[in-house]
């Protein structure tokens, strides 16, 4: 255990591990990351995989265009296959009023640069032949959204952070935080004491309990999200990714074959990675209802995992004035995996320049007071 | 190569009487049995190549869990021969990888 | 031991590519699983994790017993989606 760092980081999610790397790439190599257990544990390591620039905010947009720009260099950037493949994404709209929403949302995305349209049933059959299209009324498309493998996409931020001489400490869990005043004067871990001249709270769902620790409330809360594994399918059997979000679904192809049948729920009050029955039984369901032939393909594995909400979905990247040098990376409603690198960049920015390259006024945490 | 006689189960029952096609080739099977028995009665023993090397797989653990002896039956990837019973007529191929699917 | 042996078969990863992994700092199975894909397959792990715990066991100089295995999953064996919707209706 090392005595303390410029920049202390907790959590060894993506979003952690791209932080620790594009500090790391702009020299500040005085980093350190507290991992409780190891990359990809937590969400990073339970995800879908999507990362789409349909989103109907402007900031939301920008940020998951710049996440896009990263991901396309990124596998070459860090001299590991992150299995990043822009293969598309389509979201069906089950409703004329959702498929009104999309529509303004297109405007949006392409007044900014992202070539997303609106397709018709057809079409969309003819992006995912297996898609059962009865009564649905159109869906959104965006062929430069995609997928990639969001396990190697975490270990191939923290290893090659760790080649710049950024420090990962797993199995180090923060069980407190010490404030002398306004500061923070150590960081209490399984491993021992230490101090950091800049925190960054990047722990996901559990990004309140480390709030706590410094006395203040971060309005994030749980939400667990389940996933059904298949079997491994013959290539294109289920792509591009496709996601029915008001049906709470969402299915993809990953690189390797198996197809994953994606689950939201509504937020918790718990931190239970749990699989359930009814959750399975839900997407089973909403799978037959979706995609056609799916009935005699196996399921191999259910597994589930936390993401963590905020009250207005949208994510919360600032510095905290109560307490000095705390900054809080969290709340990526889902979403996390999908601007992973773009955060970390920005939030590197704003360590090592004091300024972003991309407005962070809407992710103030202060917002919620207002 | 089939046992006729075990110590234990005693005699073989059934007569081959019906054919399954292996890569097109018809091979008899005995009503019932599973379609890995088959197909090493046929001495055939490589039953799928590996997505990733492309190594042989076949008849390994012979009670549904390994999933070494995988092969595409009617139409159907990854299906399980050691523990799937021959049906007259069904069509097996040797998969390579994860196989085709007509959907 | 020859480290061409097939640990992993469904994902054709050999012995030398577990004590690569191990050799990287991996302590736990988990670990394991997620950087080489070994227990990804079909078979879920049944074959290769406890060959892939013993090893570990040897490079980390404890018992089998302090190794401790990946979550369990459902379901126990491949299920096709069609008997999990016709569960659910009796």
């Amino acid at each position: 255990m090392v005595k303390g760092a410029e920049v202390v980081i907790i959590g060894g999610g993506v979003i952690g591990s791209s932080i620790a790397y594009y500090l790391a790439k702009e020299g500040c190599r005085d980093v350190v990351v507290l991992e409780r257990e190891y990359p990809t544990w937590g969400a990073s390591g339970r995800c879908g995989a999507g990362i789409r620039q349909q989103w109907g905010t402007k900031m939301n947009c920008r940020l998951a265009k710049g996440s896009v720009e990263l991901f396309q260099g990124l596998s070459e950037e860090l001299d590991y296959d992150i299995e990043f493949e822009q293969g598309g994404y389509l979201v069906l709209a089950t409703s004329h009023a959702q498929l009104e929403q999309y529509r303004r949302n297109v405007a949006l995305q392409n007044s900014l640069g992202i070539p997303s349209k609106i397709v018709t049933p057809q079409e969309a059959k003819e992006i995912v032949p297996i898609l059962r299209t009865d009564g649905l009324p159109g869906a959104a498309y965006c062929p430069t959204d995609g997928t990639a493998n969001p396990i190697r996409t975490d270990f191939a931020f923290a290893r090659a952070a760790r080649a710049l001489g950024a420090k990962f400490f797993t199995h180090t869990e923060v069980t407190g935080i010490e404030l002398s005043g306004d500061e923070i004067k150590t960081v209490e871990t399984t491993r021992g004491k230490m101090w950091g001249e800049i925190v960054v709270n990047a722990a996901g769902p559990w990004a309140p309990v480390i709030g706590r620790m410094v006395g203040i409330d971060i309005p994030i809360q749980p939400k667990r999200c389940q996933i059904i594994v298949t079997q491994q399918l013959p290539e294109a059997a289920c792509t591009p990714f496709t996601s029915a979000p008001w049906d709470y679904g969402y299915w993809t192809q990953t690189f390797h074959g198996n197809v994953l049948l994606g689950h939201t729920s509504r937020p918790v009050e718990h931190y239970d990675k749990g699989a359930t029955f009814e959750a399975i039984s839900f997407q089973t369901d909403k799978t037959a209802q979706f995609l056609r032939s799916f009935g005699k393909v196996p399921v191999i594995r259910c597994y589930s995992g936390l993401t963590e909400w905020t009250p207005d979905a949208i994510p919360i990247i600032s510095f905290v004035k109560k307490v000095k040098g705390f900054l809080i990376d969290a709340g990526y409603s889902g979403h996390g995996f999908c601007m992973g690198p773009v955060s970390g960049k920005l939030v590197s920015e704003l360590i090592a320049e004091g300024t972003a390259s991309l407005p962070l006024e809407p992710f103030d945490y202060y917002r919620f007071q207002q | 190569m089939r046992i006729e006689d075990h110590p234990i189960l005693g005699p073989a029952k059934g007569e081959a009487t019906i054919e399954i096609e292996v890569d097109g080739r018809k091979i008899p099977a005995v009503p019932g049995e599973m379609i890995s028995s088959a197909l090493i009665a046929a001495g055939i023993k490589v039953f799928r190549r590996t997505h990733g090397k492309g190594e042989a797989r076949g008849y390994f653990c012979g009670i549904g869990q390994c999933t070494d002896c995988m092969m595409t039956v009617d139409n159907m990837p990854s299906i399980r021969t050691c523990i799937t019973p021959v049906k007259d007529g069904m069509k097996i191929k040797t998969q390579s990888g994860h196989g085709k699917w007509e959907v | 031991m020859d480290e061409e042996i097939i640990i992993c078969r469904c994902e054709d990863l050999t012995l030398r590519d577990i004590r690569e992994a191990i050799s990287q700092g991996f302590t736990t199975l988990e670990e394991i699983k997620r950087v080489t894909r070994c227990g990804m397959g079909p078979c879920q792990g049944r074959t290769c994790l406890p060959l892939v715990a013993a090893e570990l066991a040897r490079a980390r100089g404890k018992g089998i017993e302090e190794i401790l295995p990946c979550t369990m999953r459902p379901p126990l064996m491949p299920l096709k989606l069609e008997t999990i919707s016709g569960a659910k209706d009796g």
